[in-house]
């Protein structure tokens, strides 16, 4: 158990020491920020402030944060298979599932870092101040937010380890769940049909909750239910990651997809 | 007599691969048929053959990376198949190239992460990783980062990758490729000293040389199934009696090296494609009757420095080969 937990926080060192010599990464968390802010801020400068807070701030940070744990997770295993060193890690004594767990959590700490950068850098640039109206729902929302998407994606670097062709998924998780999911304007803009869409991805219930706490709901539902929500997707997506870590340690030993030649 | 730490018996694994833009067919790849052999502890044992001979997919099946179809393999006395968890702390894998490591992190950075996956104690590794290090020659370059490092000492970290949690069967797969002559030198060099701390190897290469100045018994892999296992010494015996007539020609086409081919008496033909010309290497036992049916086929055809000469272990290998290397 000591050496496992070793093990994660040097998987945690060695993700965010390489995460960050990477210059896209540099990118996506230093300069991305600023570019989305400038975005928004053009788009809703005519709006309330409170509505700017909502959509420019937490829309900021939240696209970063995403990006960071769901899309690194799931691409660092690519990466790893090109470098050549998944087959490596895979046959260590420490676990598989340890190690990507390692990798996320590196992965979480550098999203709410470059979320913390966002809303300075929105504050600072278009000195608009911070306010959340109810701090203890955002830490709550926030907490569970995290949970949820480092449940999320556990499942997807499970799904990239079975599967070299995994990469369309990986894609159809960036720019369509921004939109489905309300994150930079709400999903009432939607059409009616599309509502039912974005009820099933896990974004929309932490952009909801956390608008809720920023005193700018944007579900019709109370802070109760979507803090239930959330807690459905945790536990689904664990429990789901736990399933596909089960069978992947062997069906990847039949299939002999953790290299390439 | 000295125990079995690696047994195979009758070793088979085949690959799906599919085939086609639209309509995919499935077609089945048999990479290992009926592969046997077993390796004692101390042995140096080379797995030896062409590309695609099935010597990866061996080494990838007993370091519990890939499942065999069908056979048994155990090391350790640990079946592969079912128990990995105790196989894995006690063995290692090592291969060429310059993949398997992180570019971006330090040698130092690379052996203590890897450390860590291994489960190595934390006093344990101060005192480890400077000794590899040393061991390698990369102790002054331990805090570079990896992309700086040469194909050489790259291949050198490797090493000390593979000796970090210091296991009892160490498994190279083609450690020298891509490496210039004075750094596979120095690499054999240290796989050598293995063997003398104690260390059970399994190497593949498709070097003869390499093979045979390294390992304690070769066998030689082609296409799947073992064509011949033993000692240098008894596979260079394989070549008692063989001669080799060798001539460099110039441009001759494919149609000719498989005529020479089916001529009865001729045991191998083999082709060395060089900057301007080609070797050719007729393996046969009756090189005084043979000679003038080769002149007769290079008829019309340049070539220059005809000679008959004694086959080494090489030619004994291409024999067995079918000149695939």
């Amino acid at each position: 158990m000591k050496g496992d937990l070793r093990a994660i926080v040097g998987t945690l060192r060695m993700q965010m020491k390489t995460t960050f010599s990477r210059a896209t990464f540099k990118f996506v968390v230093l300069v991305q920020p600023l570019v989305y802010a400038t975005i928004s801020y053009m788009m809703f400068r005519q709006s309330q402030n409170e509505s700017f807070m909502a959509y420019v701030v937490l829309g900021t940070g939240l696209t970063t944060m995403w990006s960071s744990i769901v899309f690194s997770s799931s691409g660092d295993i690519e990466r790893e298979r090109y470098n050549g060193t998944l087959e490596l890690i895979s046959i260590a004594p420490v676990p598989l599932r340890t190690t990507i767990y390692g990798k996320i959590a590196g992965n979480t700490l550098l999203g709410l870092f470059s979320m913390i950068y966002s809303f300075l850098a929105v504050r600072i640039i278009y000195n608009v101040p911070i306010v959340i109206a109810h701090p203890l729902q955002f830490v709550t929302i926030l907490f569970l937010s995290i949970l949820a998407l480092v449940g999320l994606g556990a499942v997807m670097a499970g799904c990239f380890t079975l599967s070299r062709n995994s990469r369309g998924l990986m894609n159809a998780l960036e720019y369509p769940v921004f939109i489905l999911s309300g994150v930079m304007f709400p999903i009432a803009v939607l059409p009616q049909w599309l509502h039912p869409v974005s009820y099933t991805l896990v974004m929309t219930w932490v952009v909801g909750g956390l608008r809720t706490s920023f005193g700018v709901p944007a579900l019709p539902f109370s802070f109760g239910i979507i803090v239930a929500v959330l807690a459905c997707f945790i536990v689904g997506h664990f429990l789901l990651a736990n399933w596909l870590f089960r069978i992947i340690e062997r069906q990847v030993r039949i299939k002999a997809t953790l290299g390439v030649q | 007599m000295r125990d079995t730490v690696i047994e195979v018996e009758n070793l088979v694994r085949t690959f799906s691969g599919q085939r086609g833009l639209f309509r995919k067919n499935s077609r089945e790849i048999r990479a290992l048929d009926e592969v046997s052999f077993s390796v004692s502890r101390g042995e140096l044992f080379g797995l030896l053959g062409p590309n695609g001979a099935g010597k990866t997919t061996t080494v990838k099946i007993l370091t519990t990376l890939l499942l065999p179809t069908a056979g048994k393999a155990t090391v350790l006395g640990y079946d592969v198949n079912k128990a990995e968890d105790q196989i894995r702390p006690k063995i290692n894998f090592i291969f060429g190239g310059e993949r398997g490591l992180y570019w971006r992190l330090s040698g130092r950075d690379n052996l203590r992460y890897f450390a860590d996956l291994y489960r190595i104690d934390s006093r344990i590794q101060k005192r480890r990783i400077p000794e590899l290090l040393d061991l390698v020659g990369l102790l002054d370059r331990a805090d570079d980062r990896v992309e700086t490092y040469s194909k050489g000492m790259k291949q050198r970290l490797h090493i000390a990758r593979g000796l970090i949690n210091d296991p009892e069967v160490l498994f190279l797969d083609e450690p020298t490729i891509g490496l210039d002559p004075g750094g596979a030198r120095d690499l054999r060099a240290i796989i050598h000293a293995l063997t003398e701390r104690g260390k059970t190897v399994l190497l593949t290469t498709h070097y003869m040389f390499e093979a045979d100045e390294l390992c304690d018994r070769i066998a030689i892999i082609n296409r799947g199934r073992i064509a011949a296992l033993d000692t240098p010494a008894g596979l260079k015996r394989l070549a008692a009696g063989l001669s080799v007539i060798q001539t460099h020609v110039y441009g001759l086409p494919a149609e000719k090296i498989k005529e020479l081919g089916k001529c009865p008496g001729i045991e191998s033909v083999n082709i060395k494609n060089m900057d301007n010309y080609q070797i050719l290497e007729i393996g046969t036992t009756a090189p005084g009757e043979i000679a003038p049916v080769v002149m007769q086929v290079l008829n019309g055809f340049r070539f220059d420095d005809f000679r008959i000469r004694e086959a080494t272990l090489e030619d004994a290998y291409l024999k067995l080969v079918g000149g695939a290397a």
